[in-house]
């Protein structure tokens, strides 16, 4: 009777037990320092995740499945890239030169060709279920790789204004932050309090909680460490003061106008540039939205179009993480909440499809120049390797040092990190 | 269950589930009040540390955030402070019950527990609260209120808002099932929708489909987007489930967790739907599941709903429940004092679910009463050892209680896998032959309308033919009558219709009678396949109650490895307490026993360093003696290497003479005597017996120096050692002393890894203590709490509903004389402006503080949003700005800064401040000028507005 229907394996339960045992029941779920120790299996370097999102559903076949000279294949060639053998959409030259670096999933199967059921899968690992909420990868990988040290947001969104209700029982300290190019609210002195007066009414704050600490419990101790909440609660004013203190982060006309040349000035130029600010920050989290993909007439003229303006500031930005050797330790993924019909329709659009398509990473943990997958000459099918936003999911958080079979313990409940039932891609991880 | 699924078809339910209204034990004790059984219960099971009573300012503030949802205002501090009355705890309890604050807090609390801060889809939050208040108001009953929403449909305008709870969560099966169970029952079954729960072994998915099978029915109604979303039921639909590890199938009918399932009986098609579906058209079953559910539910209330609903009354007024988290009751985390549950369970059913009632009660209680500080001292520490090892054997028994009692359960599941295995093949025939009933019943339908419209036309052709040959009558006179050729031709035509027309008459006669023996034989059809359906619905129906028979055993064998288990559970917690206060008892033991011999080993080395200087001074005259010593053998050596060469000299001339005398003889042998060698040889005797005499006295001359020497050279020697010696001594005592001192240092940093030791055994105390509600913890408020009570700090709490008041009193000014109902109503309309007011100024605070709508509210977390919010926002600054008689204008009218600090102290933190409290504030206050005193008092009153202690309740 006992523990008949263990979730899929042993290693669920143990990577539990490990968990719980190095964390101490309890207080998980109150800030979880040092987590991403526990978990990441000792990884020594900070790692981070850039998702790039193509939104509304980019076509598999002008970008990393190119079909050409077939029905399917639509008006476009394919061209080589810098890895022999691996042929991409010629719709993304820049890209193609840094294929070294990146690696391709082609046999993507997500089952759905709705919008928002899409946009879920892709971004929580899961199939939308009634009743139940999963957290947001970017919650995920903020709780997970916290830096208790860094008072800058784990998971930042951009272009987006405003805290983000996507982190479900991890609780809103983990939720998106979007950010729009402007620095956080109330992150600046009012104008009639000088810093030090500041800092004085601060240390009479710290005081106070001093003389609590001291007061609760009458004990032999004056740590008051028994009460996390209250020291969680306190570290919240320094991580303020701190967040003050590194305001321009978000200010992206501290990057040289080269730079912004280089990336373009617009939107999505503007957003990838600032993804990098944000990186060399060392935000465990970024996502940057470039829309809209969604060409159910004039697929070819939007990509196009679209492509143009995502190819250069993209290219850049991994060159120029790979140079400033911040690409070994930051994931970057560019995905969509499905791809597009292979079958061209009567408006020269291309329609949802989940059944057979691809999405691209690099960077951390990932084996560069790796394609897993692949679709049958008119790209209708998948014909091996097929893998789903599960496996996906697991992919990217084993990719940046988490063990995606572990849990998270929040009031009292465990919470795996990514769907039990499924398993990282072996292959791509490096 | 494997492979063979459990299938009702169409249900009836023929009773409710079995209910237990009271348990024994509350009847037998009607003498004493409920917080006095309480208290007699929580003191009987004293285990650990117990803190002591609180103090009144604690009380005050404790009593103000749980019943009114804010701290007490100054002036409220002050009255309760002075009041010498015994009583006063108690009637400050019933003065709170009483206000209109408490219906709005409850409100909120009950918001909270109900809904979770969702709202806005379909049921403003507002009107959903507002439902809640005038349910307080009028003193509606926790189990009426859980009543109306439950059966509210959404279609009533009446309990429209109460339908919130179903409407908010989309009618969605799964999220009602989860939180039907979660908040009514106690238990979060969501693990278990997809398997048996891999964690918790109590939580069954066979249990999460019999909640499910309530729902399951039911949807979202909104046929027009401009009109309110309502709820519908079907009459059909079950709670298919298959484990996604074992691929065991099952199917539930309605069923609470751990109860037993409702008898249900299938239904004719023909009995199914009151409205039957159609498009467009809201279908309500004969028999509806929600309906169901509320009824069962609130009729005749399990333990389990009572003892849920107890519990989480009791952890809004303790910060946590007796079952923590309040959604996680089962047998491996019970509550920690179980009969106590029972009891307030039990009580609150008693009572009538009177929820303000209740509340004053565990207000009352001494266990509400006591301090958040932990004494450290314990009473034996030998006794706690013998009680410890009493409670290791306790819990080993009962843990082997339990695995025994566990061990039966699986022939018992065999034994229900069995009776559903026999039903199995009745079954599929049953639905088989509704299948066949409801198709009959379909053809029966399309015969009879066949029929009816055929009736219609055979009547309308009736009437035709007969017009036709009244026509052919009359004309048919007239043509006889009257000759004419026209006439004849018109008759004739006529004639011709009439005939053609009965003829298709007979036809449709014909046609009719066909339809009508056809319907007759869909209408026999129908009443055998109703037969054969209801022989099927009657065959079956044994073999369900064999099923339920055997469930129920399972079930009750469950809940029997379930009481093992709560046992064995809780004596592992004592366990663990009493094993944290021996931990800490013992490591506090080493500490005393390592700073003892840290202080021993201090002494030692002070004494032999005082030991070892002693040494060291002697040391410099025996180095003196020495180095004298040494000189004199030196110099005594030196004379004597002078006396032995002269020695030698002389014995040398004495030598060369004597030779010199033997020669001189041999020549005088050989030669004879020479010329005046004969003379030369007495010359040369006399020098030989002078040199002679000259070494005889040499030599003695060096015997008596060399007898010198060696005792000089003996005194160097002793010497030598004296001082070699002392100088061994002097090194032994340095090693000596290193080696303490090192040992020194061992012994201090075991003293600090003992005193870490020592904090995480205390810690632990502290924890397992307040889990057993030995003294108060420290919890967050909630944003409402939190955000109010800065209102009521600041003085802006008054400000914000004295305007409001005002402003309803210009707009709408008071009746001359009201009657009671006016003032009533009045008083209502004024109390809800003043809340409404207080509402919006906080709701920044709610939307920051709060958790997102449908995750756990009561999980703290602390964000440098909200911190950045309370530093740099306007809000706040605003508050802090003196004006009127708010905070910082009274604080700055205050000249003396103790004054300062006393009034800044019970403003905020509801207390006198201590003594090195005001003289921080008048350091602080020193350390400015004059002219920055308001800024200073802004900054002081921030520091404590966002000091820890303000932030929880404690």
């Amino acid at each position: 009777m006992k523990r008949q229907a263990n979730c899929g394996s042993a290693a669920h339960e143990i990577a539990r037990r490990h968990f719980l045992g190095l964390l101490g029941a309890g207080t998980a779920g109150l800030g979880l320092l040092g987590a991403n120790r526990v978990l990441g299996g000792l990884k020594e370097q900070n790692r981070r995740v850039l998702v790039v999102f193509l939104h509304g559903g980019v076509s598999q076949l002008e970008t990393w499945d190119p079909k050409p000279m077939t029905k399917t294949g639509g008006p476009f060639r394919a061209i080589p890239t810098k890895v022999p053998g691996i042929h991409i959409s010629e719709l993304l030259p820049k890209t193609a030169q840094h294929m070294d670096k990146l690696a391709l999933i082609r046999g993507l199967n997500t089952h759905n060709n709705d919008h928002s059921k899409g946009y879920y899968q892709m971004r929580h690992g899961r199939d939308r279920m009634p009743g139940l909420d999963f957290p947001h990868l970017g919650a995920v990988t903020a709780r997970g790789l916290e830096r208790p040290q860094s008072p800058l947001p784990g998971f930042i969104r951009v272009p987006s204004g405003g805290r983000g209700s996507d982190a479900a029982y991890l609780g809103p300290r983990y939720g998106s932050i979007g950010v729009n190019g402007k620095p956080p609210v109330n992150s600046s002195r009012p104008a009639t309090l000088t810093e030090a007066a500041d800092l004085a009414r601060r240390e009479f704050r710290r005081r106070a909680d001093e003389r609590f600490a001291r007061n609760r419990h009458s004990g032999p101790f004056a740590t008051d460490s028994g009460k996390a909440e209250t020291g969680i609660y306190a570290e919240s004013y320094d991580q303020a003061l701190r967040l003050m203190a590194k305001r321009d982060v978000f200010d992206l006309s501290h990057e040289p106008q080269r730079d912004h040349e280089r990336y373009g000035k617009h939107d999505f130029g503007q957003h990838c540039l600032l993804a990098r600010r944000l990186l060399e920050n060392d935000v465990p989290f970024v996502e940057v939205t470039h829309r809209n993909y969604d060409t159910h007439n004039e697929n070819f003229s939007f990509h196009l179009e679209q492509l143009g303006e995502f190819d250069t500031p993209f290219s850049c930005l991994v060159q120029d993480l790979h140079e400033r050797g911040l690409l070994e330790s930051t994931l970057v993924v560019v995905m969509s909440e499905f791809g597009r019909t292979p079958k061209i329709n009567v408006r020269y659009g291309r329609d949802h499809w989940g059944k057979s398509w691809s999405i691209c990473l690099g960077g951390a943990g990932i084996a560069p120049g790796t394609v897993v997958g692949k679709t049958n000459e008119t790209g209708m099918e998948v014909v091996d390797r097929e893998v789903d936003h599960g496996e996906l999911f697991h992919t990217y958080l084993q990719a940046v040092g988490l063990d995606s079979h572990s849990s998270f313990t929040i009031g009292g409940r465990d919470f795996p990190l990514a769907d039990p039932a499924k398993s990282p891609i072996k292959e791509v991880l490096s | 269950m494997n492979g063979r699924s459990r299938f009702l078809w169409m249900i009836v339910t023929c009773c409710a589930t079995s209910t237990t209204l009271v348990s024994s034990s509350s009847r037998a004790d009607k003498t004493h009040s409920l917080r006095e059984r309480i208290d007699r219960l929580v003191e009987s099971r004293r285990i650990g540390p117990v803190a002591e009573r609180c103090d009144d300012p604690t009380f005050a503030r404790r009593v103000y955030l749980d019943l009114l949802g804010r701290i007490p205002t100054l002036e409220e501090t002050k009255e309760f402070l002075s009041d010498p009355a015994a009583d006063k705890r108690e009637r400050l309890v019933d003065r709170l019950l009483d206000s209109p604050e408490c219906d709005r807090h409850l409100a909120v609390q009950l918001d909270l527990l109900l809904m979770e801060r969702r709202g806005g889809k379909h049921v403003k939050s507002k009107d959903f609260r507002s439902f809640l208040l005038e349910s307080l108001r009028d003193d509606r009953s926790y189990l009426d209120i859980v009543r109306t929403i439950l059966a509210a449909d959404g279609t009533d305008e009446k309990t429209r808002a109460a339908a919130a709870f179903y409407l908010e969560r989309d009618v969605e099966p799964h999220a009602l099932t989860r939180d039907v169970g979660r908040i009514f029952f106690g238990v979060d079954l969501q693990c278990a929708q997809c398997h048996n729960h891999p964690l918790v072994d109590d939580y069954h998915q066979s249990d999460y489909y019999g909640l499910h099978a309530y729902f399951v029915r039911a949807s979202l109604f909104r046929p027009n987007r401009k009109k309110p979303a309502v709820i519908a039921e079907r009459a059909t639909g079950e709670s298919d489930f298959r484990s996604v590890f074992t691929d065991r199938t099952g199917r539930s009918g309605p069923r609470f967790p751990g109860g037993s399932e409702s008898a249900e009986t299938s239904r004719r098609p023909q009995d199914r739907y009151r409205v039957e579906p159609a498009k467009n058209v809201r279908p309500i079953p004969q028999v509806s599941r929600l309906s169901q559910l509320a009824e069962s539910l609130t009729a005749g209330p399990s333990t389990e709903f009572n003892r849920t609903a107890a519990n989480r009354l009791w952890a809004m007024l303790f910060g946590r429940g007796l079952v923590d988290p309040v959604d996680l009751h089962h047998s491996r985390n019970p509550a920690c004092y179980p009969k106590l549950l029972e009891l307030i369970g039990a009580e609150f059913a008693n009572s009538g679910y009177d929820i303000k009632g209740f509340l004053g009660e565990l207000a009352k209680s001494r266990v509400y009463q006591r301090s958040f500080q932990i004494p450290t001292a314990q009473p034996n520490p030998s006794l706690i050892a013998n009680e410890l090892e009493a409670a290791k054997r306790r819990a080993k028994e009962l843990s082997e209680k339990a695995e025994q009692a566990d061990a039966g359960l699986a022939a018992l599941v065999d034994k229900l896998d069995e009776a559903l295995a026999a039903a199995e093949p009745l079954r599929k025939s049953e639905l088989e032959k509704l299948n066949q009933a409801a198709d009959s019943l379909k053809k029966r339908d399309a015969a009879n309308a066949k029929v009816a419209s055929r009736k219609k036309e055979f009547d309308g052709q009736e009437t035709k033919v007969k017009l036709i040959q009244d026509a052919v009558t009359t004309t048919k006179a007239a043509s006889e009558a009257i000759k004419d050729p026209e006439l004849s031709a018109a008759l004739s035509t006529l004639q011709k219709k009439a005939a053609d027309f009965g003829k298709r008459l007979e036809e449709i006669k014909k046609a009719r009678d066909k339809e009508q023996a056809a319907a007759e034989t869909a209408e026999s059809t129908l009443r055998a396949h109703t037969q054969e359906a209801d022989k099927a619905i009657a065959a079956r129906k044994p073999l369900e109650a064999a099923i339920r028979a055997e469930r129920a055993k399972l079930l009750e064998a469950r809940e029997k490895a379930a009481e093992w288990w709560t046992k064995s559970t809780n004596a592992q917690r004592e366990v663990r307490l009493l094993q944290a206060v021996v931990d800490f008892e013992q490591a506090r033991g080493e500490i005393v026993a390592s700073q003892r011999a840290i202080a021993a080993s201090e002494a030692r080395i002070v004494k032999q360093e005082a030991a070892m200087t002693a040494v060291r001074t002697s040391l410099n005259p025996l180095e003196a003696k020495r180095h004298e010593s040494q000189a004199e053998v030196e110099k005594l050596r030196k004379q004597h290497d002078r006396l032995s060469a002269e020695h030698r000299a002389a014995k040398k001339h004495h030598h060369d003479l004597a030779a010199a005398i033997d020669q001189v003889a041999h020549v005088r042998e050989k030669n004879g005597d020479l010329e005046h060698l004969a003379d030369a040889v007495p010359l040369l005797q006399t020098g030989l017996a002078k040199l002679t005499a000259n070494v005889d006295r040499r030599t003695k001359a060096l015997a008596a120096h060399e007898r010198l020497l060696r005792a000089a050279s003996a005194t160097l020697q002793k010497r030598e050692a004296a001082w070699k010696q002392a100088r061994q001594q002097l090194a032994t005592m340095e090693a000596s002393v290193t080696k303490e001192i090192d040992a020194l240092a061992r012994k201090r940093t075991s003293l600090a890894s003992q005193q870490s030791t020592a904090e995480t055994h205390w810690n632990a105390v502290i924890d397992q203590s307040v889990r057993r509600f030995n003294a108060c913890d420290s919890t967050p408020l909630t944003p409402e709490q939190f955000a109010t009570s800065i209102l009521v700090a600041t003085g802006q709490y008054d400000v914000l509903r004295k305007a409001a008041i005002t402003k309803l009193d210009n707009e709408s000014p008071a009746p001359e004389k009201p009657s009671a109902g006016q003032r009533d109503e009045r008083d209502r309309k004024l109390e809800k402006a003043a809340s409404d007011a207080v509402d919006s100024a906080i709701s920044t605070f709610v939307r920051l503080y709060g958790a997102e709508p449908g995750q756990l509210q009561s999980q703290f977390f602390a964000t440098a949003e909200q911190s950045l919010f309370l530093s740099n926002g306007t809000v706040l600054q605003s508050w802090l700005a003196p004006t009127g008689d708010n905070l910082t204008a009274r604080l700055l009218n205050q000249k003396r800064s103790e004054d300062v600090a006393t009034e800044l102290y019970l403003s905020v933190l509801s207390r006198p401040a201590t003594k090195g409290e005001a003289e921080d504030v008048g350091r602080y206050l020193e350390s400015r000028p004059e002219k920055e005193r308001s800024a200073a008092i802004q900054e002081l009153c921030w520091g404590l507005l966002t000091s820890s202690e303000f932030r929880f309740r404690h």
